[in-house]
């Protein structure tokens, strides 16, 4: 409805514009106010800069945001970016503020309108927008596996290439902390389970506003459990060849595979059914051979129970956090101790399910919070590095809305689409 | 003391020519025999000498003739007074008055035999102060015994003088690689050994939580939850070296005799937390003494927990036993047959409420009826002084019910064929309620024959004793019986069904020689028991290392005592023992003929996502591997033993230093072998114009191996026992009625695996399996040592005159300890695929092949730290109440108090909460 109104607007003053030539008017851009997220910590914000996009004539200006400009008369899309630094746990966080106001009509007489900004902290690279964990259940009420997917999505205004993108999840739970030897996490990343997009590097591109799915196995899950859904149209699916029939995979044909780097198990990884693992998705700049040689890493901690002390030793690869592109950190209120991810990656946790073992998690995901949809129709999700903000928890996952699948045990089926779990796609 | 006495008597009668006098005395209501009755002749010249009733109630003497006066005194009875005439020999009876309301003085702990070994007695008195459940129970009257709360929904297996396998955390575990003592351990009712040598109940779930796991008792021995203590008399808990006349055992024996003689009509009815228990017995004198019928039935009702009536257990018992007696000349002749019925029921079920109906289910039935018959003939002078045959049979009918829902993740597959070979596999879909049954027979039946010979060429103090025993042993049953393409688990691999009829039965003999020698010189006496056991296992297949050998076992104990009489009249003696004994036990039917184990592997994965029912296909190759060893040994026990017994006065101190080696105790562990396979190439396969499934013979395929493991026998465990046990029993003090006893134990016991072993890595890199192709061998110890100090202070108050029996216990851990034994993660050697052979694993492997790396485990060295729990202290409370004549009333409270203080372990405060365990019987007797 908005955008109707905006249509209806832009029409009118298209119309109204018409009879006014060349004369240019003197703008002073501090008359813009710029509304600001809530952000604690925040230290200083930087290159603030304003792009005014003349819509009648295409015409982009760039110009620092607090001086003044002449420009014509006319309706305009209004950009908004700076560079702003805050504090999270004693860490500054650089990360990126966007806002737009379309279609605003700029001349002598409207002097002033704001930009509603927001705080984007990717890096310009894909984001997760939906990770499916819990699974689903058996008219029975038994625990089915199998369906877990991720959602990958490029949340920028520009293609990019999957090829490469690699999905891990973390060694370290949430739920249990120790005093880990030697202690690497403050710069990387423990990984128990590591698949990577195969492709050269330009094979998957993937357009602004548009995401793609990775699963466990990529089958109608229907066949084997009616209150499940369709992945055989998903994009990949990490797939665990075993030729030990007590704990084989499925090879989809119609998905294709991962390219199975490193997984901590020689059965078959599921996602974190409880949801005390943090997931990430990473570009790892060296070779295969290399990173498998090279980042294996062993190390012990003592595990303090109420029990006693329990010495542990494991063993894993690291991933070095620079290398990773979006992360979300998982938990559960009752159990949570602690962050795996640092903040600039995710200072926030996120969680299907209240408690341990929750019965209630059972075809649920985390989706990513939709914030508007750009003129050309693109979505955009809020990606503020701090997924307590940026995700809704408990929400239908989006294939069981697409699908209209079974969203309980009873198999009552999905009736609404959303674009985050919550926000309904309205036409 | 009281044979002491006795003892004196005769010595004393034997030179004067008298008259024989035999007195019997009996209860003016029951007509039982009165034991323990105390008379005393008085005559003329005032030189008094005493006799005491025997069990019977009955005491021989031979007096001279004369008028005596019979002062007849008994805790329980009112005293009275006769006066006779002796002219020639005499049966005299007397009728005694019970004294109202008074319960004689009774033995309500666990006795320390004054024999050669260490052994621990246990009467019906103490079994009624302690009001057990089963015979586990008892385990608290021995040295270092704690109360524990009774867990009749898992099994209750034994284990004497050792801390048992503990958890990191000191808490027990249930450990199948440390369970050769407790199978090892001899439980001999009435003269019949319980043979578990062919039980085989168990399922294919191996999960540590699961229903089946806490009540297998396969390879574990004796069950103790299925023993009812009611109809015991007395119990002989043999903890040091066992005299050779008991065989195929490693720890102990524990000899239980049966009540067999006239009883009142008892019913008894205990109630606890957890359990209901009624049982009725009586024992009838037919016609005479010489013919007693004892019957004996019981019911226990037992859960895990009063709120949760889905999980519990229930045992029937009823016994006949008929005992006849009878004297032939010079010879005692016992006839003892008898007929034994038990049954037990573990059942457990899922709650419905939580589980979409009630599906899951583990039911387990176990029927015993044992017939057995004991024929004793003994004779005080000729050469064979004693004879005693025991045979018997014993049948069990068990049956294990398992249903369980079960839910393949994603779509599973299952076996289609019991043989080996290549074929496709059954498809699974959708939920399955698998049905899953152990049909057990296990038929045992013996003949023990043990004679005692005193030749003439010895002397008087001098005996032999020989033996011979067979046994034979064999499930009868239809085995694991249930449906291939439904199995228990959806990744229920590696098994198949088989029926126990199949498996060969299995035969022991034994033979042995002991030689008991006493020799007193003046105040001093020396013991010596020294025997040798041969055990076999007679018609083993010719390919096993023990066919057709015999394994002799020496077994040796000695005492040297010295006794005095000191200024008061008072008695004091020394004892010192000593023992040492070898013990073997030979393995089981699972141990000799385990399960074969079945490699099975997929050739052809091919999942078709347009029609997968139709179009999908599974192609396995199956080999069968035989898990037996043929190279399996019995395992045998080292025992030895030092003992020192003071008495004093009445009060008694000893102390027993112990040692145990067990190094080749039964385990199942790890081998792994290269298996080769067919890898069929699915991207050839279009699957969307199938109209059938893929044909193999369209699909290219490279051979390819893996590493696959299965467990077989062997005698890798070791078990060492170490310990001190030590009591101190004060003789009751009148004024407080009161005898207080304090005893405690320390034992170090140490589990560890006694040959290298198989570990595999799970990783996967760069979508290798490290396990398909090179697993490591490790010279490292997988066990514990675990140490513990008990002590229990024992305040035994029995007020005669109020009828009231109370015990005061406070039973203190002073500390339980254990430490992981010393890991080595770098493997000595490790097996590769490639040839299926062992490299030696250096540096240089490594260099060559960098996944040889991950075979390494990362151990820190402080994982072999020693965890310690400080000390515990509990009280026990226990009070026994005469009521009336007929009714006695008891309570027990286990834990009313304890102390058990918070600690802190690497900065974790730990606090452990203590719930005290209440119940109380009633028991009548008519």
């Amino acid at each position: 409805m908005k955008h109707i109104l905006k249509l209806i607007l832009l029409i009118l003053i298209v119309s109204a514009c018409s009879d006014n030539e060349s004369l240019f008017f003197e703008k002073d851009t501090t008359d813009i106010s710029i509304i600001y997220p809530e952000i604690s910590g925040l230290v200083n914000e930087e290159n603030a800069l304003l792009t005014l996009v003349n819509r009648s004539t295409n015409e982009t200006v760039n110009i620092n945001y607090g001086n003044k400009i002449n420009l014509l008369p006319g309706l305009y899309d209004c950009h908004y970016e700076s560079i702003i630094n805050y504090e999270v746990e004693g860490i500054i966080v650089k990360a990126q503020l966007l806002g737009s106001s379309f279609s605003v009509k700029l001349g002598k007489e409207e002097t002033s309108f704001s930009i509603e900004t927001y705080l984007f902290a990717s890096k310009n690279d894909f984001i997760i927008r939906e990770i499916f964990f819990t699974g689903t259940l058996r008219s029975t009420g038994k625990q089915y596996y199998g369906d877990g997917y991720v959602e990958i999505f490029n949340n920028t205004d520009h293609i990019l290439y999957a090829d490469g993108i690699a999905l891990v999840e973390s060694d370290f739970t949430s739920t249990q902390k120790y005093d880990y030897r030697p202690d690497i996490r403050k710069d990387t990343m423990s990984i128990q389970a590591l698949y990577v997009i195969p492709g050269s590097g330009t094979d998957h591109p993937v357009m602004p506003g548009e995401g793609f799915i990775l699963c466990d196995v990529g089958i109608d899950h229907r066949v084997a459990n009616p209150n499940s859904f369709d992945l055989s149209k998903a994009d990949y699916e990490w797939y665990d060849e075993s030729n030990s029939p007590s704990n084989m995979d499925i090879d989809s044909e119609t998905v294709p595979n991962l390219d199975k780097w490193y997984c901590y198990t020689n059965s078959f990884w599921v996602l974190h059914n409880r949801g005390f693992k943090s997931y990430a998705i990473a570009r790892i700049p060296i070779g295969k051979d290399e990173y498998m040689k090279d980042y294996f890493y062993k190390y012990s901690y003592t595990m303090s129970l109420p029990a006693g002390n329990f010495y542990m030793e494991k063993s894993a690869y690291k991933l070095p956090n620079n290398w990773i592109v979006d992360g979300v950190n998982c938990s559960v209120e009752t159990k949570r101790l602690w962050n795996i991810l640092p903040p600039d990656i995710d200072a926030g946790w996120t969680h299907c399910g209240y408690t341990d073992s929750d019965a209630n998690r059972y075809f649920k995901s985390i989706r990513r919070k939709f914030l508007y949809k750009t003129v050309d129709g693109r979505s955009v999700y809020k990606d503020t590095n701090n997924s307590t903000n940026d995700f809704n928890t408990e929400c239908i996952p989006s294939l069981i809305e697409l699908q209209r699948t079974a969203t309980d045990a009873m198999g009552t089926p999905a009736t609404i689409i959303t674009y985050d779990g919550f926000t309904p796609v309205s036409e | 003391m009281k044979k002491f006495y006795l003892l004196l008597i005769i010595l004393y009668c034997h030179n004067i020519t008298s008259q024989n006098i035999s007195i019997s005395l009996k209860d003016s209501g029951s007509g039982l025999g009165v034991s323990d009755a105390v008379i005393n002749f008085i005559n003329k010249n005032n030189t008094p000498f005493i006799i005491i009733t025997d069990e019977n109630g009955e005491a021989r003497t031979k007096i001279k003739n004369d008028t005596y006066k019979l002062y007849i005194t008994h805790l329980s009875y009112s005293s009275v007074v006769y006066e006779v005439q002796i002219t020639g020999d005499y049966l005299l009876e007397y009728k005694l008055e019970p004294k109202p309301n008074r319960l004689k003085e009774v033995v309500i702990t666990a006795s320390e035999s004054k024999g050669l070994g260490s052994v621990s007695k246990i009467g019906r008195d103490a079994m009624q102060h302690l009001q057990p459940t089963s015979f586990n129970d008892l385990m608290e009257l021995l040295p270092g015994g704690i109360s524990k709360d009774p867990d009749m929904t898992s099994v209750n297996s034994i284990s004497l003088r050792e801390t048992g396998p503990l958890s990191a955390t000191g808490a027990k575990s249930n450990n199948a690689d440390y369970a050769t003592n407790s199978l090892g351990t001899l439980f001999i009712i009435d003269g019949a050994p319980v043979i578990t040598d062919a039980n085989l109940q168990y399922t294919t779930i191996n999960s540590s939580v699961s229903a089946e796991n806490a009540r297998n008792t396969t390879n574990k021995g004796v069950d103790m939850r299925s023993i009812s203590t009611d109809d015991i008399e007395t119990v002989a808990i043999i903890r040091g070296i066992p005299s050779a006349e008991y065989g195929n055992l490693t720890s102990g024996v524990i000899d239980i005799k049966k009540i067999r003689r006239a009883t009142e009509l008892t019913l008894r009815w205990k109630e606890d937390e957890k359990s209901t228990l009624l049982s009725l017995g009586k024992g009838f004198r037919l016609n005479s003494d010489n013919h007693i019928l004892n019957l004996n039935t019981g019911f226990l009702n037992a859960c895990s927990d009063p709120r949760n009536r889905l999980e519990n257990y229930k045992r029937i018992n009823a016994a006949l036993r008929y005992t006849y007696s009878t004297d032939l000349g010079e010879n005692r002749f016992i006839w003892t047959p008898g007929i034994d019925f038990s049954g037990s029921f573990d059942d457990y079920k899922t709650d419905p409420d939580l589980d979409y109906g009630n599906i899951d289910k583990y039911k387990s039935t176990f029927r015993r009826l044992i017939i057995n018959s004991g024929f004793d003939i003994s004779n005080k002078s000729r050469l064979i002084r004693k004879t005693n045959i025991n045979i018997g049979v014993n049948s069990q009918f068990d049956k294990l019910e398992r249903s369980k829902l079960v839910s393949p993740q994603r779509a599973a597959i299952a076996p289609s064929s019991t043989e080996p070979g290549e074929y496709d596999a059954h498809l699974i879909f959708s939920e399955y309620v698998s049905e899953f049954t152990v049909d057990g027979k296990p038929f045992s039946a013996f003949i023990r024959a043990n004679t005692t010979l005193k030749p003439s060429f010895l002397t008087e103090r001098n005996s032999i004793k020989a033996g011979y025993e067979w046994s034979y042993t064999k499930n009868y049953g239809q085995g694991q019986i249930y449906d291939l393409s439904r199995p228990l688990t959806a990744s229920g691999w590696g098994n198949r069904p088989r029926t126990y009829k199949s498996i060969p039965g299995l035969q022991t003999q034994s033979f042995y020689i002991q030689d008991n020698l006493k020799y007193a010189i003046e105040k001093q006496l020396v013991e010596i028991e020294a025997g040798l056991r041969g055990e076999s296992i007679p018609g083993l297949d010719k390919r096993f290392t023990m066919s057709g050998k015999v394994y002799i076992d020496p077994r040796f104990n000695a005492r040297w005592k010295y006794e005095t009489q000191t200024e008061k009249n008072r008695i004091l003696s020394f004892a010192i023992s000593a023992g040492y004994g070898r013990n073997t036990k030979m393995p089981t039917l699972n141990y000799l003929y385990p399960d074969p184990s079945y490699c099975d592997i997929i050739q052809l994965g091919y999942y078709n996502t347009i029609n997968p029912q139709e179009y999908s296909r599974y192609n396995i190759i199956s080999y069968k591997q035989d898990a037996t060893n043929y190279e399996l040994q019995p395992a045998r026990n080292i025992k030895s033993e030092i003992r020192a017994d003071i008495e004093y006065a009445g009060h008694r101190f000893w102390i027993s230093v112990f040692s145990e080696n067990l190094n080749s105790g039964f385990r199942y562990s790890n081998t792994y072998s290269p298996y080769t396979f067919k890898k069929y190439d699915v991207s050839t396969i279009n699957g969307n114009s199938l109209t059938s499934k893929p044909e193999l013979s369209s699909l290219n395929y490279e051979l390819s191996k893996k590493l696959y493991g299965y467990q077989y026998v062997e005698n890798g465990s070791k078990q060492l026992k170490k310990g001190i046990e030590i009591e101190l029993d004060i003789k009751r003090i009148k004024p407080i009625y009161t005898a207080i006893r304090i005893s405690g134990a320390w034992f170090k016991s140490t589990y560890q695996n006694s040959r290298p072993m198989f570990n595999a890595i799970s990783s996967v890199i760069d979508n290798v399996s490290i396990s398909d192709n090179y697993v490591g061998l490790y010279n490292w110890n997988d066990g514990r040592e675990n140490e513990q100090l008990s002590t229990s202070i024992l305040l035994d108050t029995q007020v005669p005159s109020l009828g009231l029996i109370f015990s005061t216990s406070v039973q203190s851990m002073w500390f339980i300890s254990t430490q992981r034994l010393y890991q080595n993660g770098i493997p000595e050697s490790y097996i590769s695929v490639e040839d299926g052979l062992l490299h030696t694993y250096n540096d240089k492997a490594v260099e060559d092949n960098y996944l040889l790396q991950y075979l390494v485990y990362n151990i820190n060295e402080s994982s072999f730290n020693k965890y310690k729990i400080p000390p515990a202290v509990y009280l026990n409370l226990k009070i026994t109440k005469k009521i009336g004549e007929k009714l006695l009333l008891s309570f027990f409270s286990n834990r009313l108090f304890d102390y058990t203080p918070d600690f802190t372990r690497n900065g974790v405060l730990i606090r452990r909460n203590v719930s005290p365990y209440f119940g109380f019987e009633m028991s009548l007797k008519i």
